[in-house]
């Protein structure tokens, strides 16, 4: 694969060596950032809270029970080796494996009752990111009978719009699979293609890569440093596309691709190269640590909706995957080791940067998987799949925090209190970012659910 | 709580404060590597020129070996994932766990293979269904190679010899028992179980009997790691909200946190010689270091106290 949609910075010196197509400049973007938040201020008045919204997605399910609903009270066979720990908010305590987010509780609630249908990561994912199982494909290839559903990015894109030049919906990370498959829910749906998410990544040793300028075998440094050249060899490339929706989508990816690329202001967006030291040490020099560093960025210029994938595939290392949740086995090792530590400097440094830049109150985080993980260790010291009851996080955007909502039961099998979809999630972070009825039926939906008032 | 054990706890934890502060802070720590990228359980050679680990790089885990002056790594090639490697006694053999896929998730298997990677060989994996086996731990004595396992229906810690045979569970308790490390004398297992709850630092002959707990902490203690002379034991707790290196004395239980550093610190290891290495982020990424003899250091540590 080539990787000339790689922009290389190992090091602090902003854009890298291999910069690539250094040409034209957009003026919408010579607006400073102090400039575009008084702009923003200025158009104050009746807006929704939330203006942007980050959805952090914990792909291949993480443990409940070891995270943010721990059962120290339960026979060993479910309550695990962690600690609950306090938090800054009496009375609310999580493992001890978060001890930056046990002193940041106030910031954020914990949603504790989550539940729906399936126990398969494709169609739960399906779930978890359009509230709705239709469309979605399971890990067998059957496909869920219904029309598949907008992701809640594109849902947010289409609604909010471009709110700079920047796409209007941006995921962070490789495509989602599960197995190799990979999974429907993560783009357009209903709305078609036009609104699937424009894609970024990083990479620690490469930067930050556009995968949809990866596609194309065969181009070189040398086309690449010749615009003309390169143009022609996109155009070649699009007429070998023979279908004419296809064709369009391409065009409309590169286009937006190209505008980010042709333009040296726009990439700044996204180059987290630009920070200081010590802010990208405090997100962590780790691909998610950065991925969420970027989310910030591009909140800041103005997208409205930034899906950070923590992986591509459900499994971990060890499993041949990527570093997901999916944690079958070695629950343990990998959480303490790794993705619980990870988890709670990224979305510590998240919250606290967003909330130095006065960015938190109109900016929703939302941090969840498609499911939780049995409250029962499986026979394999590890975890498997539980969509009965399960946790997610979420903060910012005028939301009530330093709470939790909803409550498991004393073995975390069940809600034992106030049950709660994702589709009762996402009516909620609508309301929040203006998204009613009203706009939904426009668009031929409906609320997904209903709203969690305690939230609001 | 009564007055009696009120003051007793006050004592222990004003004898355990004393400990600390004779320790007189960490030496300087000396960086072996600089990627950056995640690195796990480093291990030494027995003559301590090589040291093995294990990497996450673009998504992938796999072996390292570090050698040279001043220090090079050399990956082992691999198209699967492998990692958590030891040595054999005399340098010549490594075991490993690595990875076989199954429909659906991996399946963890330990192999050992020349010390190059070459020649594996399956030493302990599935018995008619998937369980897993990994994070091996050969004897000193050469014989046998200690390992974690779900054979049974939970992670227990076994033992075989070195030609596969003669499999004996050495734990038997409903909790999770993990990280298996063998004393010098090849008798003694040290090893973290939550059996009293959080994960403690336990040890066990190696036929099961005569267990102790060697820690009492209400956080994590994990990783266990005997010293060369089998006098202390190296492990990681995060008994002081974040992950450090502590090192016990055997005799007394006294801890002793020798990494003193915000970042995470975790995967101690001795080298032949009574240095202490483990894996850091304090620069950042996570890198290999190490420290210089902190035994020595004990040693003139005047108070010795159960902790």
């Amino acid at each position: 694969m080539i990787s000339f949609g790689t922009i290389r910075q190992k090091d602090c010196s902003g854009l890298s060596r291999r910069e690539l197509l250094r040409i034209g400049t957009v003026g919408a973007f010579g607006l400073r950032l102090p400039d575009l938040l008084r702009v923003r201020a200025a158009g104050d008045e009746g807006r929704p809270p939330a203006r942007g919204m980050i959805l952090l997605w914990l792909w291949g399910g993480p443990s409940q029970m070891d995270t943010f609903d721990l059962k120290p009270k339960a026979p060993i066979e479910y309550r695990g080796p962690y600690s609950p720990i306090h938090t800054n908010v009496p009375g609310i305590e999580i493992s001890e494996l978060l001890p930056r987010l046990a002193l940041r509780a106030d910031r954020y609630a914990i949603v504790r009752s989550l539940q729906h249908g399936t126990n398969d990561h494709g169609i739960g994912g399906t779930v978890g990111l359009t509230s709705s199982q239709a469309g979605g494909a399971s890990l067998g290839g059957q496909i869920v009978p219904g029309r598949l559903q907008p992701t809640h990015g594109a849902i947010v894109s289409r609604v909010l719009g471009n709110q700079s030049e920047l796409p209007p919906f941006v995921s962070i990370g490789g495509r989602l699979h599960q197995g190799r498959r990979p999974i429907t829910g993560e783009g357009g749906g209903s709305l078609g293609s036009v609104y699937d998410p424009f894609r970024l990544d990083y990479d620690p040793e490469d930067g930050v890569r556009i995968p949809v300028l990866e596609i194309q075998q065969g181009l070189t440094g040398d086309i690449i440093g010749n615009r003309r050249a390169l143009l022609r060899e996109i155009d070649q490339t699009a007429r070998r596309l023979d279908e004419s929706r296809t064709l369009q989508r391409f065009d409309e990816v590169y286009q937006q691709a190209y505008s980010l690329l042709l333009t040296p202001a726009a990439r700044r967006f996204f180059d987290v190269g630009q920070e200081s030291e010590a802010v990208r040490r405090a997100y962590g020099s780790f691909r998610f640590g950065q991925c969420c560093l970027m989310a910030r960025r591009l909140i800041e210029a103005g997208v409205p909706f930034v899906q950070v994938n923590w992986s591509s595939h459900v499994e971990p290392v060890e499993d041949g995957g990527d570093g997901g949740w999916d944690m079958h086995d070695r629950n343990f090792s990998i959480l303490q080791d790794r993705h619980a530590w990870m988890l709670d400097q990224s979305l510590t440094a998240l919250l606290d940067d967003l909330q130095e830049r006065g960015l938190l109150d109109s900016t929703l985080v939302v941090t969840a998987g498609e499911f939780g993980r049995t409250p029962k260790i499986n026979p394999r010291a590890g975890r498997d799949h539980w969509e009965k009851c399960y946790s997610a996080v979420v903060a910012g955007g005028g939301l009530r925090t330093g709470q939790v909502i909803g409550a498991s039961d004393p073995l975390g099998n069940y809600p034992a209190s106030r049950p709660l979809s994702p589709g009762d999630l996402a009516t909620t972070f609508y309301e929040r970012l203006g998204i009613g009825t009203t706009q939904l039926t426009q668009l031929g939906l409906v609320p997904p659910g209903s709203l969690i008032e305690e939230l609001t | 709580m009564n007055r009696f054990a009120c003051g007793a706890v006050i004592l222990a934890a004003l004898i355990g404060v004393c400990d600390q502060c004779a320790w007189g802070g960490p030496p300087p720590a000396r960086r072996l590597t600089h990627n950056g990228h995640f690195k796990q359980r480093p291990v030494w050679s027995p003559d301590g020129k090589v040291l093995a680990f294990s990497q996450h790089r673009g998504g992938k885990i796999g072996l390292v070996f570090l050698e040279g002056e001043p220090p090079r790594e050399r990956p082992v090639a691999a198209t699967i994932p492998q990692y958590d490697a030891c040595w054999s006694p005399d340098g010549k053999r490594i075991a490993y766990t690595r990875v076989g896929q199954t429909p659906g998730q991996g399946n963890l298997d330990v192999y050992l293979a020349q010390a190059d990677g070459s020649e594996p060989v399956k030493f302990a994996g599935d018995e008619g269904k998937l369980s897993h086996e990994e994070f091996p731990a050969w004897s000193p004595d050469g014989k046998r190679i200690a390992y974690m396992s779900t054979y049974e229906g939970n992670q227990e810690i076994y033992i075989a010899d070195i030609d596969g045979r003669n499999r004996q569970r050495v734990t038997n308790d409903p909790a999770l028992d993990s990280h298996p490390t063998w004393s010098p004398d090849s008798r003694r297992l040290a090893f973290a179980t939550n059996r009293w709850g959080d994960f403690e630092i336990a040890e066990v002959d190696a036929d099961g009997q005569n267990l102790e707990r060697l820690t009492k902490s209400p956080r994590l203690d994990d990783y266990p790691v005997y010293s060369p002379d089998g006098k202390r034991l190296a492990f990681v707790s995060n008994r002081d909200g974040n992950s450090e290196i502590y090192v016990l004395t055997r005799d007394s239980l006294s801890v002793v946190n020798v990494t003193e550093n915000p970042a995470i610190d975790s995967y101690p290891a001795w080298t032949p010689t009574g240095d202490l290495t483990f894996v850091s982020n304090r620069d950042d990424g996570f890198d290999i270091y190490t420290i210089p003899r902190p035994n020595e250091r004990l040693d003139s540590v005047p108070v010795k106290a159960p902790l």
